[in-house]
């Protein structure tokens, strides 16, 4: 499947206020590594610290991985979408998914309070077949 | 007791003896002689249990005892092609240091659980001195603009160099054996993970300060365990650690969680 990869960047030293970018790649696990790098890469150009990094790259991968859970070979072709921007201090990244492919999260649980907690909003939504997990980072807060 | 892998009982030293004079024997040949590989392997095979014995002294450092078994006998083959009866005292005292230093050379090899390319290990180390002393100098973490420029690198590099340090294997040999309270079975009650109120109870900011302590890896070991619901087992396939070691990190991480949480042990 072909991969649709946008980067809406300023080239050079100074700091665009605003970037965005747009990927589509495989909803199967194998695929997630490309997610996470880039919106690892996309805060790395926005002064975020590596702990920050680190925690946005952990939380979009569990957030990618809750879309795929369900994921056989014939979803993978539906794909799974990424938009992923900057807004001042803040990182949101949105992932989406097939309901079919996606294994709804268990917001009462310890391990979504986690997830909650590395990170500075987190939301899921169900549209009519579409899963999505918003994902909100901001920059200098101190965590990590 | 019949266990082979205790330390050799005195019986297994009548039948040492024997494998020593086949060793002597061994050394005295010519390589292409035919008798010589039937004796090697005869004596290879003699001393397996003992090569089995060494390497279970570096168990607890979360590496399988299946590979770590491969690794001494390896270091076995080493000594009985090496020794030389002339030279050295007893095979014993001979081939103990071959065998240990075959398992630290395989320690210090494969902490790296996937093949990571040379220059991004030592990016990667340099990174975490950077990190610290910058952390020190700036009174906060450095961000990774920053620390490309301290390094000379890009921050495309410091991003695959986290990536890097990611799937570093901490099991070497700094990792504390033995701790009495390894077993893990009781987990799940320790933190309660299966009672519905517990998210309600923990709350996210009461939560952030304890993680942030955290390592990357422990967060994610935190993550597989109670986002994905994954087991121990799963677990270590999963960052490269064995199943004991996976058991013996969540309840050291699940130990701070409940002190900073001031959840009582119960």
């Amino acid at each position: 499947m072909a991969q649709r990869i946008q980067v809406t960047r300023v080239n050079g030293r100074t700091t665009p206020e605003i970037a965005s970018v747009l990927l589509t790649v495989p909803a199967h696990q194998d695929y997630i590594v490309i997610v996470r790098s880039a919106v690892a890469q996309l805060a790395a150009c926005f002064g975020f610290t590596l702990g920050e990094i680190g925690d946005l790259r952990l939380a979009v991968d569990e957030a990618c991985n809750l879309l795929v859970a369900g994921a056989g070979a014939d979803l993978a072709a539906s794909g799974l979408q990424c938009q992923a921007g900057v807004r001042g201090d803040e990182l949101r990244v949105m992932v989406a998914a097939s309901a079919a492919a996606a294994d709804p999260p268990d917001t009462d649980g310890l391990g979504w309070a986690i997830l909650n907690a590395l990170v500075d909003g987190l939301d899921w939504e169900r549209d009519h077949d579409v899963v999505r997990v918003h994902v909100a980072k901001r920059r200098g807060t101190g965590a990590g | 007791m019949n266990c082979t892998r205790g330390a050799p009982r005195p019986d297994r030293l009548g039948a040492y003896a024997a494998a020593l004079s086949a060793l002597r024997r061994l050394a005295t040949l010519e390589r292409s002689d035919p008798e010589r590989t039937e004796l090697r392997e005869f004596v290879i095979g003699e001393y397996m249990s003992y090569a089995r014995y060494v390497a279970g002294r570096f168990r607890q450092r979360g590496e399988s005892a299946e590979d770590l078994e491969q690794v001494a006998y390896v270091g076995l083959v080493k000594a009985v092609d090496s020794y030389d009866a002339e030279f050295h005292t007893t095979f014993l005292t001979y081939a103990t240091p071959v065998i240990t230093g075959e398992i630290k050379r395989h320690f210090r090899d494969t902490t790296w659980d996937v093949h990571v390319p040379r220059r991004m290990q030592e990016l990667s180390a340099a990174l975490r001195h950077a990190r610290e002393s910058m952390a020190h100098e700036l009174g906060r973490d450095p961000t990774v603009s920053e620390l490309a420029d301290r390094l000379d690198a890009s921050t495309e590099e410091i991003v695959n160099a986290m990536d890097a340090s990611a799937v570093y294997n901490a099991s070497s040999l700094d990792v504390p054996v033995g701790l009495s309270d390894g077993d893990g079975a009781t987990l799940g009650e320790l933190i309660g993970a299966d009672d519905p109120a517990y998210g309600q109870v923990i709350d996210r900011e009461a939560l952030k300060p304890v993680l942030a302590e955290l390592d990357e890896r422990d967060k994610r070991i935190l993550l597989l365990r109670y986002f994905r619901n994954m087991s121990q087992t799963e677990i270590g396939e999963e960052i490269g650690v064995s199943q004991m070691q996976v058991s013996r990190l969540l309840t050291r991480i699940l130990g701070r969680l409940r002190s900073a949480l001031g959840v009582g042990s119960g």
